[in-house]
């Protein structure tokens, strides 16, 4: 991950998280506190009293460490300096146990203590609160040992805690980062690559849209022959131009869902189910079968309504890219798209009995597979495999993944051949969603 | 009954997160705590040893105590330095063992004679020392390095309790001692878990606003794109295409003038194809030169587009550092190369079989690889479809195997002349460079005045670039 913080977000990042640790530290010496005299009060029953001490210190911490608020913080330092009065009087007044006061146990609830600087909002402020605990704590000690006759020694352990908690606050404090140009730097390179990525993916698309319309024109156009333009030709010029002169063409695609439905239709086909009909892949088939292709569908088409909108539309487009593959290049005139689905994926395999081919021929050539199949199906998550040889047709796998079928789809027609109709132009039914102005 | 609809949880921080991780400028800036650490510990353990000679048995013992202790704060220090990260966890191991020896040693040093568990050097050098891992390593790791080095320190106390000045019950050292240890990891465990997390959180929602940010620009960019490419199109296509349609009649020279249209934009388009992130940064850096006046010449040489195999947060770094050297004072704007070449295969973009359907009239030609390229007779029958399956998956795998037995390695590198004393250019680019470390498995930076070399590998072997923890 590259995305670091923001300057104005890392002292408080910083402060919360040297809190967090500080009030750890702070339960951990009261539970070694508590621990320590539960042991030692098996013998000398009068240190149950420092339990309790210790206990409701502990409890202010907690209550503090959830509310972060300063009349807790007083409290928690004016109960926290009683406490370390109490505890250290009893403990150290225990007869023939402790040898003089420096003792890390006495120590315990004063370290503690001090880390209530750890909850301040900024350096200054945290290195404030320690400085009062820990001179609230030394001199409830003083006061304590005092009493006793212990002697006195000058405890090193809380003093070096203070001073490593100030230091850590004090360099977490010092924002050595306001003055770098780094991080902002850093956060607009990701967003330049987010717009690139986003760029590169609406490219793709009007590379692949191009390719399908106008190389696909213009080749059609180079192996006709000379004389007036049929039919089919004339309206798949018309369809190109219209396309794209029209500017919005990459947010039409978009719009698949809300397009409204053609107005050229006329109810053909008495078998296809609505879920294939509205399908892009229908639509594919149906306009290169204007064309002139015999395509043959077989399989479980409703697997094809698990598409979403934008995988409908691509896979779609990908099929009709590999069928005007199949006119323009195989020399046969019939192809075979097989449709099979499990439960996460989606397989269409297009196949053609024609001239097929050799990598080494199509390396200046690669566009049409690679940008209108391959990218297309790539982008949505899919894999695209490619069997052929010269003399012994062509196969291409597209895999989409595909939404979990809730219901299992009914397996509508399967393996049934629906009769290959070449005269049907423009046969695009009343309720398909039909696919934008893309070319035949 | 209605129940309120679960608020959708954050995705939690990866458990391998660090802030120097996950923050590499922020690691940069939080490093300055191990030399300190460092310090505090060495200087501890010399007045603690010198400071009670009577308690010292064997000398020998003791001293070698302090020096363990002095290598683990030097490899503490070592292994935080900014321009060796990332600190892995090899190297917190060996910190905290290293401690922990010292710990054994010191020990055996006073055996018998110790007076006191609580001023011992060791349990606090090394509780000290695991303080020092906080902006380095992940919590858990943290908690589990505490936890075993307080139950040795704490099993050590009770060894010796016998022998012990003060007269208490021996689990109470056991507990003092631990406390040193235990108290400085769960404070490093603690401070470390709540700011991975904080910027964990931040991350997640900045991810979401450039997200945002890049969806408001959509519209626009389609607009650019569809401008550039019908402007690419050139004056001729649409006119000829028009004219032939409104003519509805193809001449033998539309045919032949159809064939070489088809020709040169399919080869432009094949060009754009081919084009890479990396060349549409170097182009906009290139722009940028020029338009302050300069004559910049930038060389791409990634002929396999390897590029387009680096993720986003590589892309980003790299990104950013070529930015930051283009824009850097001194930069010599004719001097920049980047470079990538690669063990592994390259991106499969590339590799596969991405033919198109080949030219009219092909001729026929062996197959050249019988696995990849299946023959597929007429009219399939959907019993073959079985079959082709197989292949399938066969053909998928074979790729697959191959990589993972060498590890490939995609390697960038970027060459540029920087006319800036060294230690001026080390500061500008110290952020960049904390930055590459944490996305690319290794860095490596050489320098010959005035030319600059980075260079940095990408893994392809994993599905990340996930660098060793």
């Amino acid at each position: 991950m590259s995305l670091g913080l923001p300057g104005h977000l890392v002292q408080r990042t910083l402060a919360r998280a040297i809190a967090r640790g500080a009030h750890w530290f702070a339960l951990t010496c009261f539970s070694a506190a508590i621990l320590s005299v539960s042991i030692l009060a098996l013998r000398t029953p009068e240190l149950w009293i420092t339990i309790v001490v210790v206990a409701v210190m502990a409890a202010l911490l907690i209550l503090f460490t959830r509310h972060r608020r300063i009349p807790l913080a007083v409290a928690y330092l004016l109960v926290g300096t009683i406490g370390v009065y109490v505890f250290t009087a009893t403990v150290l007044g225990v007869p023939d146990v402790f040898p003089a006061s420096n003792m890390f146990l006495v120590a315990l609830p004063k370290m503690a203590l001090v880390m209530v600087g750890g909850a301040g909002s900024t350096a200054l402020a945290g290195v404030l609160w320690s400085t009062a605990a820990f001179l609230l704590a030394e001199a409830a000690a003083f006061l304590a040992i005092v009493g006793t006759t212990v002697p006195y020694r000058p405890d090193l352990f809380t003093l070096s805690t203070y001073l490593v908690l100030v230091g850590v606050m004090v360099l977490a404090g010092i924002d050595r980062r306001a003055s770098n140009a780094a991080q902002p730097a850093i956060h607009r390179a990701v967003q330049d690559g987010a717009n690139r990525q986003l760029r590169d993916a609406l490219d793709t698309r009007a590379i692949a849209l191009l390719n399908d319309t106008t190389v696909s024109q213009l080749v059609a156009l180079s192996l006709a022959e000379p004389g007036a333009l049929s039919p089919a030709l004339k309206a798949s010029l018309r369809d190109t131009l219209t396309t794209l002169h029209d500017t919005n063409w990459l947010a039409d695609i978009d719009a698949r869902t809300t397009t409204s439905p053609q107005p050229t239709v006329h109810e053909q086909a008495p078998t296809p189910s609505p879920a294939w009909r509205s399908s892009a892949v229908y639509t594919a088939v149906e306009r290169c079968r204007d064309r002139g292709l015999k395509v043959e569908v077989t399989g479980d088409r409703d697997a094809l309504a698990r598409l979403d909108a934008g995988s409908d539309r691509d896979v779609g487009l990908a099929v009709q890219q590999c069928l005007v593959n199949v006119i323009l290049h195989a020399g046969i005139d019939s192809a075979e798209l097989s449709i099979e689905s499990d439960r996460t994926t989606i397989s269409l395999l297009i196949t053609d009995a024609g001239r097929g081919f050799t990598e080494s021929e199509s390396a200046s050539d690669r566009l049409g597979l690679r940008q209108s199949v391959r990218r297309r199906i790539e982008q949505l998550g899919g894999s695209v495999l490619i069997w052929s040889r010269p003399g012994a047709g062509a196969s291409v796998r597209l895999t989409v993944p595909a939404e979990t079928p809730s219901i299992k789809p009914k397996p509508t027609l399967p393996t049934h051949h629906t009769p290959v109709r070449p005269g049907s132009l423009n046969a695009t039914p009343a309720n398909a969603t039909p696919a934008p102005r893309y070319p035949r | 009954m209605t129940r309120a609809t679960p608020t959708p949880r954050r995705p939690r921080a990866p458990a391998s997160a660090s802030q120097q991780r996950l923050d590499p400028i922020g690691g940069l800036a939080a490093w300055p705590i191990a030399p300190v650490v460092a310090l505090i510990v060495v200087t501890y353990a010399i007045a603690a040893t010198v400071s009670r000679p009577h308690e010292i048995q064997i000398e020998e013992l003791a001293v070698s105590a302090v020096v363990a202790l002095i290598i683990a704060a030097a490899v503490l220090v070592w292994s935080a330095r900014p321009d060796l990260a990332p600190f892995t966890r090899t190297r917190a191991i060996v910190v905290v063992a290293l401690g922990l020896v010292a710990h054994v040693l010191a020990a055996a040093s006073a055996w018998q004679y110790n007076g006191m568990i609580q001023d011992d050097f060791a349990p606090i050098g090394l509780g000290l020392l695991l303080l020092a891992l906080a902006p380095f390593r992940p919590w858990k790791e943290i908690l589990a390095l505490g936890g075993i080095s307080a139950i040795i320190v704490g099993a050590t106390a009770l060894v010796q309790a016998p022998f012990l000045g003060v007269r208490t019950p021996p689990a109470l050292f056991a507990i003092i001692a631990m406390t040193q240890v235990l108290a400085p990891s769960l404070a490093a465990a603690a401070f470390s878990r709540q700011v991975v997390n904080s910027i964990h959180r931040w991350q997640t929602d900045a991810r979401r606003a450039i997200r945002g940010r890049t969806e408001e620009n959509r519209d626009l960019l389609a607009h650019e794109v569809v401008d550039h490419r019908v402007k690419n199109l050139g004056a001729d296509v649409l006119p000829f295409l028009a004219d032939v349609l409104e003519r509805d009649a193809l001449t033998a020279a539309d045919v032949k003038r159809a064939r070489s249209l088809a020709f040169q934009v399919r080869r432009v388009l094949v060009a754009e194809v081919d084009h890479t992130w990396l060349d549409d940064l170097i182009e906009r850096e290139r722009a940028a030169l020029t338009e302050r006046g300069l004559n910049p010449l930038c060389v791409i040489a990634d002929p396999e587009r390897r590029a387009t195999a680096f993720d986003s947060d590589q892309r980003a770094a790299a990104g950013a550092i070529l930015v930051a050297l283009c824009t850097l004072k001194g930069f010599d704007p004719t001097s920049l190369v980047v470079q990538i070449d690669g063990s592994g295969p390259a991106p499969a973009d590339t590799a596969q079989v991405t033919q198109a359907f080949g030219t009219r009239g092909a001729l026929p030609a062996p197959a050249t690889d019988t696995t990849t390229i299946a023959i597929v007779t007429a009219a399939q029958e959907q019993a073959a479809a079985q079959a082709r399956t197989q292949a399938q998956a066969q053909a998928q795998l074979k790729p697959r195997s191959r990589s993972t037995g060498a590890r490939a390695v995609d390697t960038i590198t970027i060459q540029a002349g920087i006319s800036l004393p060294p230690y001026q250019r080390r500061r500008a680019l110290r952020p960049y460079l904390s930055v590459l470390r944490a996305v690319f498995s290794q860095v490596r930076v050489t320098s010959r005045h005035p030319l600059l070399t980075l260079e940095f590998d990408a893994d392809r072997s994993g599905s990340n670039s996930t660098k060793g923890t």
